[in-house]
């Protein structure tokens, strides 16, 4: 018989045609079903990242501004590697 | 009703925007599709009471009773599936400047933000700190496990839902778009039209997105999506090289009759409208038309699908099909008229 979530009473069965589940609660009555499922569907079960995704954005951004910077500064452009590094300065990440 | 900024890089860029959106949600209520209406109008005035005044972004926008629910799904500012008949309740849209928050849309919030070109960070970084705030009004849920859950569990762990709008005109009209959707789906990628499927009527515009969530970080995940993109600003460019080559004068004549006609037609097909904004891109790309010509022809693209005319004409799509593509066509003339006399050059002046 399929497993019931006692928060809103969805059964994990109606939850896996639908695509969607009923509440937060189901996460936890039908962990080791949407384990399987995440496994299979996405490679993990797990979460990874470990700071926000405010930090992340922030740091991917300095990420790519450092390497513009290196390229202007591959090319010579003292103009443009300027502006890049002022704009790393001001970078709150 | 304001059009998305994205619009002024049609004719211009091939990625013409970036956007970020975070699902979060709160226990104890159940999400939609298992929420009774009663409950899911009151957690939009929760969520309304709880931002309000906090940030511009939390201004509210529409709702399920909205009369211009058509216009804002055709002009791409809210998602097609609100007006999904098979998936009725309440919903609330809270939107300043291309961020906002849509609550009830699935998940119990999915907080986003819209950038122009190709700026998967800012867009991130902006729908971040919106989060930032939300979180510090409504309890959103973590999993230890999980990560941020949501309605979908193929949502879960960061809760992210990245996409970058594509304008893909010479692809389409150098009949390269086939198997998009395949090729995409071995690079764990996803593509689709910007209102569902991928039809011909949709101007050349595709929306690219990933697949993965969970076990990934959200910086990955716009990584691999700008890496994807790369390969389809280089194949653009390829096609619109090719098309200029083997069929130039052909190609800068259906530019040239493009510039002319949408100003003069007595009726406008959306798909007929939608092939003259790819042609009018193109030309612009290659120098022989303005990019407001193009943006233009966008513009009226947008403002002329099949629903908002029927709301419009105070008709039901699809009945009175003629009479909408009167419509389109005097929308269109009302749009393009100014500025579609002005200068056109010629195919080997580019």
């Amino acid at each position: 018989m399929s497993r019931i979530c006692p928060d809103c009473g969805r059964s994990w069965e109606d939850a896996r045609s639908k695509g969607r589940l009923g509440c937060t609660g189901c996460w936890n009555a039908f962990r080791t079903e949407l384990s399987s499922l995440l496994v299979e569907s996405q490679g993990a079960d797990r979460h990874v990242s470990g700071n926000g995704p405010l930090d992340q954005a922030r740091g991917l951004r300095k990420l790519r501004l450092e390497t513009r910077l290196q390229e202007a500064l591959s090319h010579e452009d003292y103009t443009e590697a300027g502006r890049l590094r002022d704009l790393l300065r001001e970078d709150p990440a | 009703m304001n059009l998305p900024e994205w619009i002024d890089g049609v004719g211009v860029d091939t990625v013409l925007c970036s956007r970020a959106r975070l699902a979060r949600n709160l226990s104890g209520v159940p999400f939609r599709g298992a929420i009774s209406p009663q409950e899911g109008r009151r957690f939009c005035e929760r969520v309304l009471d709880a931002l309000r005044g906090m940030h511009p972004a939390f201004s509210p926008l529409a709702d399920e009773t909205s009369e211009e629910l058509p216009d804002l799904v055709e002009a791409m500012r809210l998602p097609g599936n609100l007006m999904d008949p098979q998936d009725p309740g309440p919903w609330l849209a809270l939107e300043d400047s291309g961020r906002g928050v849509l609550a009830l849309d699935g998940d119990h919030l999915r907080i986003w933000a819209r950038t122009r070109g190709q700026s998967l960070p800012e867009a991130l970084e902006m729908a971040g700190s919106l989060e930032v705030l939300v979180r510090e009004v409504m309890p959103v849920v973590r999993d230890q496990q999980f990560g941020w859950i949501t309605a979908s569990p193929l949502d879960a762990g960061t809760g992210l839902r990245a996409s970058l709008l594509l304008h893909l005109p010479a692809l389409c009209i150098a009949g390269r778009t086939t198997g998009f959707p395949e090729a995409m789906d071995a690079l764990g990628h996803a593509i689709r039209g910007p209102w569902g499927a991928i039809a011909e009527d949709d101007a050349g515009l595709f929306l690219l997105t990933h697949k993965r969530t969970l076990g990934v970080s959200e910086a990955e995940i716009l990584d691999g999506l700008e890496r994807v993109a790369s390969i389809f600003v280089r194949e653009e460019e390829n096609a619109r090289r090719c098309l200029l080559q083997e069929w130039g004068s052909e190609l800068g004549d259906a530019v040239a009759r493009s510039a002319s006609l949408l100003g003069s037609t007595r009726l406008l097909s959306r798909r007929e409208l939608s092939a003259r904004v790819r042609l009018l891109s193109v030309g612009a790309r290659l120098g022989w038309v303005e990019p407001g010509q193009a943006r233009d022809a966008m513009e009226a693209h947008l403002r002329t699908g099949n629903r908002t005319l029927a709301r419009m004409a105070g008709s039901v799509a699809g009945e009175l099909e003629g009479d909408l593509d009167e419509w389109r066509a005097r929308t269109t003339a009302n749009i393009v008229g100014p500025h579609h006399q002005s200068r056109q050059s010629r195919p080997e002046d580019a």
